[in-house]
């Protein structure tokens, strides 16, 4: 019953994440492996369209998954449901919510959880950079390094340091690259 | 009954005029919640944001629940996060169908070649703000190298490394541990 898969994952994706939407993709990418429901390659369109579209990027990312799954249904069912555990959990610790700020042991277990989310998002990123600029059929015959495309490199990199040095909204950056794409062919 | 919806509709408009994550619909939040509807105060703001990055689930929706049931108790939580989500179904669902169709367009296959390194970019600027805030001493950075690590090295669910490190918290803390 995928209606009900899909409501168990996103459900579960929503527990588990802490921090802004861009935390949920190392739960989306293990999600691809396990179910082979999309190709992991899928996701960075997926960031694209949901930074360049209104709305808090990890909800757009759930829709968009959802959609992608088992259509208009997939896409609300997804979305409802990652959302669920906030619903719940705010309504649960509401009453205790300001003695919870400033409670030890949770304050404890986030010195111990950020780092991991980090960790985990940087294991994400170099596997999505190693999709993006390596010529993957050409690896058992050039090797790692003869394998990585110089030009889409440079684009990364000079990419990479225009975000933080100008520190523009997203969607800036998602057009750019796009038109770059299309100018130099890609 | 009234209440509601104004609830539901004012964050359906915040929501549709947010880009990007969690964060950036605080300055938007700012201005309906605090400045227009004055709902809620400033500092309660800031203090509903540092208590959502507390708590699991998506920073938006936790904040948007909070002020949801702050107002109206459970049913004013559902209210704000439905029309959080909201503008999100709507849009997303409209522009995929059209998405798949256009896939198949040279140009757009460009586009998104392009796009793909942007991304990821993106991702990589995620990361280095993400390390910034949470990497505070070498005990964190081991538990960043070693939750990357056996991400490349197994096939695991993050949720576990999530909990492990909960616990590795507690205890390095418990124990008062000097990294």
């Amino acid at each position: 019953m995928i209606y009900l898969k899909l409501f168990y994952e996103f459900f579960i994706i929503g527990l588990f994440t802490f921090g802004g939407g861009l935390a949920t993709i190392p739960y989306l990418k293990d999600l691809a492996e396990r179910t082979g429901w999309y190709e992991v390659s899928f996701i960075t369109d997926m960031i694209a369209i949901s930074e360049s579209t209104p709305g808090p990027i990890g909800i757009n990312m759930a829709t968009y998954v959802g959609n992608e799954v088992a259509g208009i249904f997939g896409g609300i069912l997804a979305t409802v449901s990652e959302i669920l555990p906030s619903i719940i959990i705010v309504a649960l610790v509401s009453k205790f919510l300001f003695k919870f700020k400033n409670n030890q042991g949770f304050k404890h277990a986030f010195y111990g959880i950020r780092p991991c989310v980090a960790g985990l998002l940087a294991y994400v990123g170099v596997d999505l950079l190693s999709v993006a600029i390596l010529n993957r059929s050409l690896i058992s015959t050039v090797g790692l390094f003869g394998s990585i495309d110089i030009l889409k490199s440079i684009i990364f990199l000079a990419i990479f340091y225009s975000i933080i040095k100008f520190k523009k909204h997203p969607v800036t950056y998602i057009i750019i690259s796009g038109i770059i794409g299309i100018i130099l062919k890609l | 009954m009234k209440g509601l919806l104004e609830i539901y509709f004012t964050f359906f408009k915040i929501s549709s005029v947010t880009f990007g994550g969690g964060m950036a619909m605080m300055p938007i939040l700012q201005r309906e919640i605090v400045q227009n509807k004055q709902w809620i105060t400033d500092e309660e703001v800031i203090d509903y944001y540092a208590l959502s990055q507390g708590l699991p689930g998506i920073l938006a929706i936790n904040v948007a629940s909070m002020i949801g049931y702050r107002k109206k108790g459970l049913v004013g939580d559902i209210a704000a996060s439905l029309g959080t989500v909201s503008p999100c179904i709507l849009i997303i669902t409209i522009l995929t169908s059209f998405i798949s169709n256009f896939r198949d367009i040279e140009i757009i296959q460009h586009a998104f070649a392009g796009i793909t390194l942007g991304a990821t970019a993106l991702i990589f600027s995620a990361i280095v703000g993400l390390w910034k805030k949470s990497v505070v001493d070498k005990i964190c950075l081991a538990i960043f190298v070693i939750t990357a690590a056996i991400m490349f090295a197994f096939d695991i669910s993050p949720v576990i490394l999530i909990i492990l490190s909960g616990v590795i918290g507690i205890l390095v803390k418990k124990s008062g541990l000097r990294a």
